[in-house]
């Protein structure tokens, strides 16, 4: 955030370079590929790329989302939180209606996910909560949710349509669709930071300091819209999350597992803060902040 | 977060404090702080009697220790606008280091000493970063955040550091002679005095607040920001350090993820005690009252039975609500709420959306929680119908029927826990009838400490038994599980066959994947031998729970709450199986701790080697394992050996297999 230099450098290859976090990010990787394919040779096979390529593209759901968030000066520590408690609730309604289409599900999880991310932003903007703070009170208010919802209980992967489950690891273009569906999510939230007024209206305010006055704003609807958005997306990935992650472990897929991811995230989207000016190398940094995490 | 110093012109330090009028001294955050705790106390008084009793207060007291003393440098952290997020992690790669060291031979204290010095250099290192090389505090310490909680990992592994000795573990449990106050409240006040005389009695303590209301001004008047960071950090990274070994100390064992999620509660503490989150304003008795009223009502609300994750909402309430309605007051009365339409717009908007999630949020899982159907799917009661169904001899329950029962089992229906996947449904060999789903943990072969001579005289002597490999179910065997077996041999349960008014039957209503009760040793028997499995003997199962380091709980050393489904949980009854996993042993078996008692295969009898004599020991009565729901912390013990006879048929007994 806060790292650019004061002075004009000289325009030397080197400093270009180390200048641009991209660049040194990708070095950084290719680094870490040959490193690690050194240690096990079957690192570079393509199965495991695939698993990376799944794994990454809920973490990039979600860090893209969180990007926002940041650009406009926020912090969303809920995310974890609203996983589990979307995940949950969708799950229970899938059992429940085994006929349901697994896009209306989908849709469901966004619009749960949506209400969420609302609540956070409305505690932000209007009650004049700093983000930090209202989404670490969210954290545990949605954690502890989970558990009054579920009450101990689990949903079970086979319990679940087949319909849904293969939203997540269905595979009709070739890719499995929670890789196209973070494909999808990018290029929306590229168009959205560098096409669209709300992004005018959002971006400014992560250069100018957010002060009393901003929440009657009309900052307040943008910056309302943005908070809103990593409830979407925890949404979208709680729906394609229970099966996708972890297909055999008979864990409830929220209260525990839930408590370290917010942070994770954070990290995964704070490499991912200048993704509005590059989005295209938010794949890397993707892969980089996962490579850390493994 | 931290660079609005520059851009917050009406926070620069002020030389001429005004002078305090009576209404703001009355009017400041502490005493708001005080009267809540007043307020929660009082409510804690009325509903229940056990909350005034000083023993009670002063073991919750030490529970909240280690959280006040990592609160204690995050104060002045957060004053001068930064953060640490890497405490809790700090905390548990010290622990974990020092455990390490003890495993290897190192004597405790200089492994203490040890563990102090790493958590000094973990808290340079931030400094370092944050100061010198001028990163954000947030970045900085989620990077350190994993880098410190993976070190722990790589330390101990899946293993757990134990066997401290006594002098040591006395440190965290022992008390101020004959009084009930712990040692570790008496270092945190000591600390807490300490640390609140240097913020607002030291010149270094101005310095926090200067560089918290505008560092840039305090550089260029010769304060040295750089090494007051410095500091600061490696006072939380100690401090950290000095929390893990008390918590260590106290748990009497470490495991690499000992205080994980620990930094939000640190956080929260210290927000909650009015200091500002963007740096410069706040007090150390603030931030101290906040941690007592957090205390208190977590421990009024574990008190009624709240469960710890419930309890947490009503935190962040707490913590949002602290920050929200002073902001809210402030603008009512300074006049400064203008009713603009977008204001009102969102307010509507947020009130609907609450209520649509809240009617959403009810209905949706009203179907599961509520009236159980034949779906497939694992449904559970509430904890209140649970105790119902224990407490009352409901007559509405199935009565007993004889042999072909046609009500348990929909067998049509994929149950849970049957192996029938949707897909390959369609073409069910008709001759086979459905089994229980196979999840079954391999134990290897290898020895392993039985027995404890610490516990009851008829644990010892603590021995090494060597025993072959074998697999044991990983959780107990449900009431689904059971009626697959009933419907598949037409079994007769030895307390249907005696016309018992209870029966196994009696409790499946809703509770498919609660362990299956009300079965005898023989019932037991002849389920597992259906499955070509048999009963446990007391050693196999000792083995599976307490793992290749001889626990003496399944998670570890000490007793956790929560860890298990015992009376302390205050469900009173029995939960869905594998609901915690948090009290899975090292093989990754769960619910041997609590839930419900289970049959092994073994008479009664001593261990080699005992001198002890029990007057029930004999061939008469069958070993029972592992406490149930209505036991307390002592039968959780996985050397604790109960007794029942073969033909005993309880709510809180059932079993598992072994093959």
């Amino acid at each position: 955030m806060t790292t650019q230099p004061s002075t004009a450098p000289r325009q030397s290859i080197f400093l270009i370079l180390a200048r641009s976090r991209e660049i040194g990010i990708s070095i950084f990787i290719v680094l870490l590929i040959i490193l690690v394919s050194l240690r096990s040779p079957n690192f570079l096979s393509l199965e495991n790329f695939r698993d990376i390529l799944l794994n990454i593209s809920i973490l990039a759901i979600v860090a893209l989302a969180q990007t926002m968030v940041i650009i406009t000066r926020g912090i969303d520590l809920s995310v974890g939180s609203m996983i589990g408690l979307v995940a949950m609730m969708v799950s229970f309604v899938v059992v429940e209606h085994q006929t349901m289409s697994p896009w209306l599900a989908l849709l469901l999880g966004m619009a749960i996910g949506c209400m969420l991310g609302c609540f956070n932003g409305f505690i932000i903007t209007v009650g004049g909560v700093p983000p930090i703070i209202a989404t670490l009170g969210t954290l545990s208010i949605y954690r502890g949710t989970v558990f009054l919802y579920s009450q101990g209980t689990w949903v079970n992967a086979f319990e679940m349509p087949q319909s849904f489950k293969l939203l997540a690891k269905g595979t009709p273009l070739g890719l499995p669709n929670l890789v196209i569906f973070a494909l999808v999510i990018a290029a929306i939230i590229y168009y959205f930071l560098n096409y669209t007024r709300p992004a005018g209206t959002s971006m400014p305010s992560a250069a100018t300091p957010m002060r009393l006055r901003w929440p009657v704003s009309g900052c307040s609807a943008s910056f309302l819209w943005s908070m809103s958005f990593p409830g979407c997306y925890a949404g979208w990935r709680g729906c394609c999350g229970p099966r996708a992650l972890r297909p055999r472990r008979r864990t409830p897929p929220s209260v525990s597992n839930c408590k370290r991811w917010p942070l994770r995230w954070s990290v995964g989207s704070i490499f991912l803060a200048a993704a509005a000016r590059c989005p295209g190398c938010c794949w890397a940094r993707c892969c980089w902040a996962l490579s850390i995490m493994r | 977060m931290t660079n609005q110093i520059d851009t917050q012109p009406q926070k620069a330090v002020s030389f001429q404090p005004p002078k305090p009028s009576l209404a703001t001294t009355f009017l400041r955050w502490e005493w708001l702080l005080v009267a809540l705790i007043i307020v929660v106390s009082l409510i804690n008084i009325m509903l229940s009697p056990f909350f005034l009793q000083a023993n009670n207060l002063f073991r919750t007291a030490s529970d909240f220790m280690e959280l006040g003393l990592m609160m204690l440098p995050m104060v002045f952290i957060i004053i001068t606008g930064n953060i640490d997020l890497s405490v809790a992690s700090m905390l548990g790669m010290c622990a974990s280091f020092m455990g390490w060291l003890f495993n290897n031979g190192w004597n405790i204290w200089a492994a203490a000493g040890a563990a102090l010095v790493l958590g000094g250099l973990a808290g340079l290192l931030n400094g370092y970063l944050i100061a010198k090389v001028r990163l954000p505090a947030l970045v900085v310490t989620l990077g350190t955040f994993a880098f410190y909680r993976g070190v722990a990992y790589v330390l101990l592994g899946d293993q757990a550091a134990r066997g401290y000795p006594p002098a040591f573990t006395y440190l965290g449990q022992g008390k101020l002679g004959n009084t009930p106050v712990p040692f570790s409240l008496l270092l945190f006040a000591v600390l807490a005095v300490i640390f609140g005389l240097v913020l607002h009695k030291t010149i270094f303590g101005r310095y926090l607040y200067a560089i918290g209301n505008n560092e840039e001004a305090c550089r260029f008047a010769g304060v040295a920001v750089d090494r007051i960071k410095m500091i600061i950090f490696v006072v939380s990274g100690l401090m950290a350090a000095l929390a893990g070994i008390v918590l260590a100390s106290r748990f009497g064992s470490t495991r690499p993820d000992i205080g994980l999620g620990l930094e939000l509660d640190v956080i929260t503490a210290t927000v909650l005690g009015g200091i500002d989150i963007f740096g410069g304003s706040g007090t150390m008795i603030g931030a101290v009252l906040s941690l007592i009223l957090i205390g208190i009502m977590r421990f009024g609300m574990s008190l009624v039975n709240i469960q710890g994750q419930v309890q947490s909402i009503a935190i962040g309430f707490l913590l949002i609500l602290a920050i929200l309605l002073p902001y809210v007051g402030r603008k009512l009365s300074s006049g400064g709420l203008r009713l603009t339409g977008s204001t009102i717009f969102s307010t509507v908007v947020a009130v609907g959306l609450v209520v649509l999630f809240g009617g959403f949020f009810s209905w949706s899982r009203a179907p599961i929680l509520v009236t159980p159907t034949p779906t497939p799917r694992p449904p559970t009661p509430t904890a209140t119908q649970a105790i119902v169904l224990q407490a009352t001899p409901t007559p509405a329950a199935i009565p007993p029927t004889p042999t072909p029962r046609p009500s348990a089992t929909p067998t049509m229906t994929p149950l849970p826990g049957a192996v029938v996947e949707p897909e390959n449904a369609a073409s069910p060999t008709p001759t086979e009838p459905p089994r229980p789903e196979e999840d079954m943990i391999d134990i290897p072969a290898g020895s392993f400490t039985m027995g404890s001579d610490s516990g009851e005289p008829n644990e010892g002597p603590a021995q090494t038994i060597d025993l072959p490999a074998y697999a044991i179910d990983r959780f107990e065997v449900t009431n689904d599980d059971f009626a697959l077996f009933v419907a598949a041999t037409g079994y007769q349960t030895e307390a249907e066959a005696k016309g018992s008014n209870k029966t196994w039957q009696s409790y499946t209503e809703g509770n498919g994947n609660h362990p299956v009760v009300k079965v005898t040793w023989q019932d037991a028997t002849a389920f597992c031998e259906w499955l070509d499995k048999r009963l446990p003997t007391e050693a196999e199962w000792e083995k599976a729970a307490r793992g290749p380091e001889g626990l003496l709980y399944p998670w570890g050393d000490a007793y956790e709450s929560g860890r298990a489904n015992l009376k302390d949980t205050g469900i009173r009854g029995t939960v869905a199986v594998g609901s915690f996993a948090t009290g899975a042993s090292p093989y990754g078996v769960e619910d041997m701790a609590g839930n419900v008692w289970e049959w092994t295969a073994d008479a009664f009898e001593a261990y080699p080697n005992s001198s002890y004599q029990d007057p029930f020991y004999g061939d008469t009565l069958r070993v029972t394992r592992g406490g149930g729901w209505f036991d307390e912390e002592a039968q959780a013990r996985a050397t604790n050996r109960s007794a029942a006879a073969p033909d005993a048929a309880n709510d809180d007994l059932g079993f598992r297999c072994v093959r």
